[in-house]
């Protein structure tokens, strides 16, 4: 047993309200630079929908994450022998209108335009090239089904649904989206580290933080075509390649990432996980209907005294398996298995997890009047008197099943196709549910509450403290950040009675182009 | 003892009439010598002989004799100080001269104005009297086929001058084999020089190189007689063989060849590339619905 520690985190998709601070947090900390305009560390996606860049999930274009061999696994569009072939033309690369042009707006043309007998306008200028553009395509285009037709209709998780249901989902009447905001997952089987011919990235021993080492990069961008997830983005301007850095300047000063520290729906989670990475390569070579559980196992229980012992010897230090053993993303990942990897199937064993939307599925729908109905425009909202919110039928989980979104369309996000899987994750949000509402408004009995606890696999105690992390954790309870030990390090490095009480800011080095 | 001070001062002193003998060693000393008369001849025979007679016939350039009635004093003095310049500058006489002369450019001499007006005193002196030179009479009568072997080996630098001089190949076409040879190092093109030029003037030339980079190159380390021999047979048969070659239409068909394979190639390698942005449907209908 080889115990490692990693930051991991938890999104909690029921909670997120789409509103893209997240985003322009992270903007504002770290992309707002010439050449990173477009790159979006942190984005939220409206699902359905193509994603950013568009058509992301859509491997067979993208050529990214890892393919299963016979006993273990390949890059799908990079590694040794490929990159070496392509290495004047990298032919999966994406180019910027697959993400978009990022741009400005001549703001001065505002206040230097002469009287007019019309208002003056900002013209849209690229911010790549300074010239005027039209404005074809931006980082959330699709935002809450704009455009389905082009966007969330195409859908790369649309892929297996029958015609039929897809049909049904974009019924104007069944409408539903929900976010799926994306940060790089920190994997552990990253992609982009074993696809960069210059060894640039590297997965940190104390937290596993994926970092590109900028000194090091040279532009082969071999990491943009591998990451699955399209989370390393190329920087025109430095010549380098760029990805989240899970804002470790700030975990190592003891605060949050901006994305998550800003987060207005309170979504995120983070945390200590310890894994074996022995398990590594077999837990990523498993077949696809186990990678999920294969992916979990590798998580071992903090307060195990044989993992502790391990991982002593390992280095691991005690404040840090203190925080593992305090981890929100442990509790949701291993204890209540409420969270799941999104795209298990890419085989990078990402370690941000999804608290998959329960969604609207406590309303059933009644039998329509076909009488009445037929005599609609067929876009017309329909309404019939059996439509209600119905949390006391008998058939509780039959709502699941028939939920708006199809379980196809989740199992394909978030468990490789699975649907068994991300529904029994559904039947424990909706226990909790039942559960609280047996608490707070009673109108449930209780040996219905307690069925479906039981059948989730949850008690009371389990459910509340669900509850409680979910919807009343504060600051100190969402983000339980291990404490980097700066001192420890800095020491290590130099002697620190000799830069003692000396300051200064500005660049140790600067990063330069090319060798 | 002396201060250093004065040590010094007195230093500085040496250093300056040091300076001045060594100024006068390196520029009065020459103007005086080449006053002397009786040296222009010498001079004549350094710069000038390898390639103009004064009434002995044309060698590379032409023969001198009765040059003053030709051009003016002035015109002359400025073509021998510098004839790149002149034709550069486009003078009529001087590009006539140029092209009359197989297009070899004459070197500067690297002589002061002085000693140009002396020369060409020396030349209008000599003008009246009998040739200089005599008929020129070809060394070449029954070489053999071995001689011609060695000349080629000489040539491409298989076997080395004796005196250490660099080979031939070095600056020049390689003139048997023609292949790619529009594409090499080569100063001049010397195909056609043995039927320009003629024997007597290669073989001038070789003996003393008139050409400022090729003097350098063989200073101190002149041909001996038997290679100049067979490098002119060499130079004689091959030259007019392949003088008609015309190197660059093979060359031209194998990169035009080539570069279809390499295209060929490219487009199997990368059959499976992403051709077009995932948006660029999108953007067409946009653009149109723009429209
Ligand atoms: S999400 Fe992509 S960039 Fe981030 S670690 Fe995984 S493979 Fe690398
Ligand atoms: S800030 Fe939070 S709630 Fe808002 S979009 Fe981002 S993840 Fe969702």
């Amino acid at each position: 047993m080889d115990v490692r520690a990693q930051i991991s985190m938890v999104f909690h998709l029921d909670k997120c309200i789409g509103c893209h601070t997240c985003s322009i947090a992270c903007k504002n900390i770290w992309t707002d630079r010439k050449g990173a305009e477009y790159q979006w560390w942190n984005n939220v996606e409206t699902k359905p929908g193509t994603g950013y860049p568009t058509k992301w999930e859509d491997q067979d274009i993208y050529k990214g994450g890892w393919e299963k061999n016979d006993k273990s696994i390949n890059l799908r569009g990079a590694g040794k022998k490929k990159s070496l072939l392509n290495i004047f033309h990298n032919p999966h690369l994406p180019v910027i209108d697959d993400y978009y042009e990022p741009f400005t707006y001549r703001y001065l043309d505002l206040i230097e335009s002469p009287a007019m007998d019309d208002q003056p306008t900002a013209r849209p200028v690229s911010l790549i090239t300074g010239k005027p553009i039209d404005i074809k395509m931006g980082p959330n285009w699709d935002d809450d089904l704009s455009g389905t037709p082009d966007y969330a209709r195409k859908d790369p998780n649309l892929r297996d649904l029958p015609p039929a249901v897809q049909e049904a989902m974009f019924q104007l009447e069944r409408m539903a989206f929900f976010y799926l905001p994306r940060i790089c997952n920190h994997c552990l089987n990253p992609a982009c580290v074993a696809s960069c011919p210059s060894g640039a990235i590297y997965k940190r021993g104390e937290d596993g933080i994926v970092l590109i080492n900028q000194q090091v990069c040279r532009a082969w961008r071999m990491c943009v075509t591998a990451c699955p997830y399209k989370k390393s983005y190329y920087n025109w301007h430095t010549g380098k390649s760029e990805k989240c850095i899970l804002c470790y300047p700030r975990l190592e000063a003891g605060y949050a990432p901006a994305c998550m520290h800003s987060c207005v729906g309170r979504i995120r989670y983070l945390g200590v996980l310890l894994y074996d990475a022995d398990q590594i390569e077999t837990a990523a070579s498993e077949d696809t209907s186990k990678l999920v559980e294969s992916q979990l196992n590798m998580l071992l229980d903090p307060n195990d005294p044989e993992v502790i012992k391990a991982a002593k010897a390992s280095g691991i230090s005690d404040s840090t398996i203190k925080s593992a053993q305090d981890s929100p993303t442990y509790r949701f990942v291993k204890e209540w298995g409420l969270a799941l990897p999104l795209h298990p199937e890419f085989r990078t064993l990402p370690m941000l997890f999804y608290v998959p939307p329960l969604l609207p599925v406590m309303a059933s729908l009644g039998v329509q009047d076909k009488e009445q109905g037929d005599k609609l425009d067929p876009i017309a909202k329909f309404w019939n008197d059996d439509w209600l919110y119905d949390t006391s039928t008998d058939n509780l989980w039959g709502t699941i099943e028939e939920a708006r979104f199809p379980l196809k369309y989740m199992a394909n996000l978030f468990t490789a196709g699975d649907e068994e899987k991300i529904k029994d994750v559904l039947k424990k949000l909706m226990a909790v549910r039942i559960h609280r509402r047996g608490v707070t408004v009673g109108d449930i009995p209780a040996e219905k509450v307690q069925k479906a606890l039981s059948e989730a696999g949850l008690n009371a105690e389990m459910a509340d403290s669900i509850y409680k992390l979910t919807s009343l954790a504060k600051f100190d309870d969402r983000f339980v950040i291990p404490p980097a030990h700066r001192e420890q390090a800095i020491e290590m490095l130099e002697f620190t009675g000799d830069t003692k009480g000396s300051t200064g800011f500005g660049f140790r080095q600067k990063p330069e182009r090319g060798l | 003892m002396q201060s250093p001070k004065i040590e010094c001062q007195i230093k500085a002193l040496h250093m300056k009439q040091m300076f001045s003998i060594i100024m006068w060693v390196l520029v009065v000393m020459p103007t005086c010598l080449s006053q002397e008369s009786t040296d222009i001849a010498d001079l004549f025979k350094i710069k000038c002989a390898i390639c103009h007679t004064i009434g002995g016939g044309k060698l590379i350039g032409p023969d001198l004799s009765g040059v003053d009635q030709r051009h003016s004093r002035d015109w002359l003095v400025e073509f021998v100080r510098s004839s790149q310049k002149m034709i550069n500058r486009g003078d009529p006489a001087a590009v006539a001269l140029f092209e009359a002369n197989n297009k070899i450019q004459m070197p500067d001499p690297m002589i002061s104005d002085d000693q140009i007006q002396s020369i060409l005193d020396h030349i209008e002196a000599q003008s009246g009297q009998a040739a200089s030179g005599s008929e020129y009479v070809s060394i070449l009568e029954g070489a053999s086929p071995e001689n011609r072997e060695s000349g080629r080996r000489l040539f491409e630098g298989l076997h080395s001058f004796s005196n250490g001089g660099p080979s031939c190949l070095s600056c020049h076409n390689d003139i048997s084999t023609y292949f790619f040879s529009e594409n090499s190092y080569s100063n001049k093109d010397i195909r056609t020089s043995f039927s320009t030029l003629g024997e007597a003037g290669i073989k001038a030339i070789l003996e003393s190189p008139p050409f400022p980079v090729m003097r350098k190159a063989f200073e101190g380390r002149p041909l001996q007689e038997a290679e100049i021999h067979d490098l002119l047979v060499f130079l004689r048969d091959s030259g007019s063989a392949n003088a008609h070659a015309n190197p660059s239409s093979g060359y031209l068909l194998y990169g035009l060849g080539g570069t279809v394979l390499l295209l060929f190639l490219i487009a199997g390698l990368w059959i499976e590339r992403k051709r077009t942005s995932v948006n660029h449907k999108i953007y067409k209908r946009q653009i149109r619905s723009a429209n």
